[in-house]
């Protein structure tokens, strides 16, 4: 005797199999197109969210890790003396990227490093305060209120100076790196 | 035979339903013959049951109903997916509105309070208080005369350009936002436009739906 065998879930089927029975073929065909089309939209619909929700993440990400490296980079960047000249000038150009860092090698090299060399300048940078202006998935702007202190042999005792600017950052590699710094204020120097 | 037919039959084979369970699952059940229980059991004499090529194939309405809980229970987690995926999607979006409202906010008073005339002083004030709150508007409002007539003794006007603005912090309530101001100023003693830069912090406050400016600060 199989009656024993049946769970109660086949039970459940047999007895829903037997009302099905009374379906209209038509209505079970309507049915499953009905419910097919429902789950190709919910399908749709549940792939299109996780891309959103994918360059949702991604935008934050890239806003906070864009601003933070922005800080550190231009503060490098900035930051360099008589003494260290060549060694600083390499290390910020691991800071920069593309157009901006084909400007600032020869730049650095030709200009700046003789300069400092020929008066013992010494310059510390600090990035006080950093805010993303725009932000895609790869390229964030962000704006950076500089502090910075300068001497030199002719003026030993440092200058500060405050400035603000507009930098790009890039995503190179899983690098967010500098690839454009345009100032956008110079305050009057104080000592 | 058709599938049709054999539907019919059921159909007017299941009259009691409570009885049916039993009668439903015997091979002579209201199908009739050509659709055997996927649990058939080999004949007695030994000889391997001439429909236990067919056991595996469910009948029509079994397939049917099968199909159709399939379908239902993919499209259910279809939606608790899409759901669950919508949760971050809406948040970032509600971010990027929250904060576009608020730079939108920061740049127009800035606009306005490093854009100031003697001869439109009053009307500025007005829109620039609108858009404040806490003790920096009380500061504004009790030191609106006294600007308005420094203002017009020194003839001062200025335009300026925020050539950058940031938002540095955001919550649903409270944000800070830098900016950058490049401002041109005239007076009685300066007859050339003379640029000024300046470094700005703001702190806003949501107030209902709006986003009033609370602090209005030079960084030196």
């Amino acid at each position: 005797m199989r009656f024993p065998r049946l769970t109660a879930l086949g039970r459940i089927l047999s007895r829903l199999a037997r009302r099905a029975n009374r379906v209209p073929p038509r209505l079970r065909r309507i049915t499953v197109v009905a419910l097919a089309v429902l789950v190709l939209a919910a399908g749709a619909a549940t792939t299109t969210l996780d891309i959103a929700a994918r360059q949702a993440s991604a935008l934050d990400q890239a806003r906070f890790d864009a601003v933070a490296q922005a800080r550190l980079r231009v503060a490098q960047l900035l930051t360099y003396s008589a003494a260290t000249i060549t060694t600083d000038i390499d290390r910020a150009r691991q800071d920069t990227a593309g157009a901006f860092a084909q400007y600032y090698a020869p730049f650095a090299q030709q200009t700046i490093a003789p300069a400092v060399q020929q008066a013992g300048t010494s310059s510390v940078a600090a990035v006080t305060r950093a805010a993303a202006v725009s932000v895609t998935a790869d390229t964030v702007v962000v704006i950076v209120f500089i502090d910075q202190k300068t001497s030199s042999r002719a003026q030993p005792q440092a200058r500060s100076t405050s400035s603000t600017a507009q930098v790009t950052m890039t995503d190179v590699a899983g690098q967010w790196l500098i690839s454009a710094l345009t100032p956008t204020s110079n305050s009057p120097e104080t000592q | 035979m058709a599938e049709g037919t054999t539907e019919e039959l059921a159909g007017q084979s299941d009259v009691d339903e409570s009885d049916g369970d039993l009668a439903a699952d015997e091979d002579s059940g209201p199908d009739g013959e050509s659709e055997p229980h996927a649990d058939s059991e080999p004949a007695e004499d030994g000889e391997p049951d001439a429909s236990a090529a067919t056991t595996v194939r469910p009948r029509p309405a079994r397939r049917w109903l099968i199909s159709v809980a399939a379908l239902a229970l993919v499209f259910v987690a279809l939606v608790g997916a899409a759901v669950f995926l919508a949760r971050p999607v809406l948040a970032f979006r509600a971010d990027s509105a929250r904060r576009a409202a608020i730079i939108a906010v920061a740049t127009d008073v800035a606009q306005r309070s490093y854009s100031l005339s003697f001869q439109t002083f009053p009307q500025q004030s007005g829109a620039i208080i609108a858009e404040t709150s806490g003790n920096y508007r009380q500061g504004l409002v009790s030191s609106e005369r006294g600007l308005q007539y420094i203002l017009t003794q020194g003839q001062v006007k200025s335009t300026c350009t925020i050539t950058a603005a940031g938002i540095e912090r955001d919550d649903a309530n409270t944000a800070t936002v830098l900016l950058s101001i490049t401002s041109s100023v005239t007076n009685t003693q300066i007859h050339t436009p003379q640029v000024r830069y300046y470094r700005v912090a703001m702190n806003l406050e949501r107030q209902g739906a709006k986003w009033l400016v609370e602090s209005n600060d030079v960084i030196a």
